[in-house]
């Protein structure tokens, strides 16, 4: 991940807003999808993703689905009633830290 | 040409997928819930690597794969797995406990505690001690007795599932709810026995404690199965 740093916090909200958009996804998934969305410039890495969608799972915001497929049991996550909402307002707030930060980098971009 | 679409439909293999669950076991994931997962996601990436290299053989494709993890494997995923988990057993037992200062239950609650009042306050203080004390050594001697039995119900299983585990094997979570009492035996004496504000704590706090015991020790434990499924819908799949 380029500059991981400025982008762990927004994990989670990448996660809702995937979700959001598609429906339902499996792990593997969602880093395919975050890679191409980015022509690879931002991965997810493993370590970082499951533990993100357990913590949301535990938090009530995913709920689970199971199918059989290639002989395999596969996990797939959804946004819950809950999870929904989260989501507006993570995105709310994503949106707001990308105004402030913009206006603080370069303050002559202000629409004002 | 037929050869390129054929590999590119290459897929693991059932046998592959057991060498996969024994090396996630190899790597110190215990639970099931967690190795499925696992599978799942080293088959995808390892099926990725063969859309691009259709003669890469299975372990290397698996270590490749199993590098993107980090140096610490899956290590990370288990303790933030654990921990989510956790958070779930508590909101089980939680739900429970409300359970008992709802209608109708609550009526039991509002019973115990007025007992346990009553008793406190016509007891002779020394009396008063020895029965809180009492009720804790009982509680003890319960939690112990209930570990020891389940240790010996679950035995050596293939399929472990982390909820399962907490359920069963870590009631001994329970001296959480026994702590408070280390805490007051400070000023567990007669004379202050007589005091009205202790008397009201420990009436509270008695009853809360045998309520939590039951709940994890009995309810949760009756409950496993319909819990479990709540938890993984994949539990009646696998």
């Amino acid at each position: 991940m380029r500059n991981s740093k400025l982008y762990k916090g927004s994990l989670n909200t990448i996660i809702l807003k995937l979700l959001e958009e598609k429906g339902k996804m499996y792990g593997y998934e969602i880093t395919q999808k975050v890679k191409e969305i980015t022509k690879d410039e931002l991965r997810v890495t493993e370590g970082a993703l499951y533990p993100a969608l357990h913590k949301l799972e535990a938090e009530g915001f995913l709920e689970v689905e199971v199918a059989k497929v290639d002989n395999r049991i596969r996990k797939y996550y959804k946004l819950t009633e809950a999870g929904e909402k989260e989501t507006v307002n993570r995105l709310l707030a994503l949106e707001d830290f990308i105004r402030n930060m913009q206006q603080l980098v370069n303050p002559k971009w202000s629409l004002e | 040409m037929s050869f390129t679409s054929k590999s590119h439909d290459m897929k693991v293999t059932p046998s592959q997928i057991q060498a996969l669950y024994t090396f996630t076991r190899d790597h110190f994931v215990e639970h099931y819930d967690l190795q499925t997962e696992l599978v799942d996601h080293l088959s995808n990436g390892i099926e990725t690597q063969w859309q691009e290299n259709p003669n890469l053989d299975f372990k290397d494709a698996l270590n490749r794969e199993f590098k993107k993890f980090g140096v610490f494997g899956f290590q990370d995923l288990i303790t933030e797995r654990t921990k989510a988990m956790e958070k779930r057993y508590f909101s089980f037992i939680w739900r429970f406990f409300k359970d008992y200062f709802s209608f109708p239950k609550v009526a039991l609650t509002v019973f115990l505690i007025a007992l346990c009042y009553t008793l406190l306050r016509l007891l002779p203080a020394e009396i008063g001690v020895g029965v809180v004390y009492g009720i804790y050594l009982l509680s003890v001697l319960f939690i112990f007795y209930k570990l020891f039995k389940f240790k010996k119900q679950q035995g050596a299983k293939e399929k472990k599932w982390m909820l399962e585990d907490m359920i069963f094997n870590q009631i001994g979570y329970s001296n959480i709810g026994i702590l408070p009492l280390y805490l007051f035996s400070w000023p567990f004496n007669p004379t202050n026995l007589e005091a009205e504000w202790l008397l009201i704590i420990l009436s509270i706090a008695l009853p809360c404690l045998c309520l939590f015991l039951h709940i994890i020790a009995n309810i949760i434990p009756q409950k496993a199965e319909e819990l479990l499924e709540e938890t993984y819908p994949e539990y009646r799949i696998a």
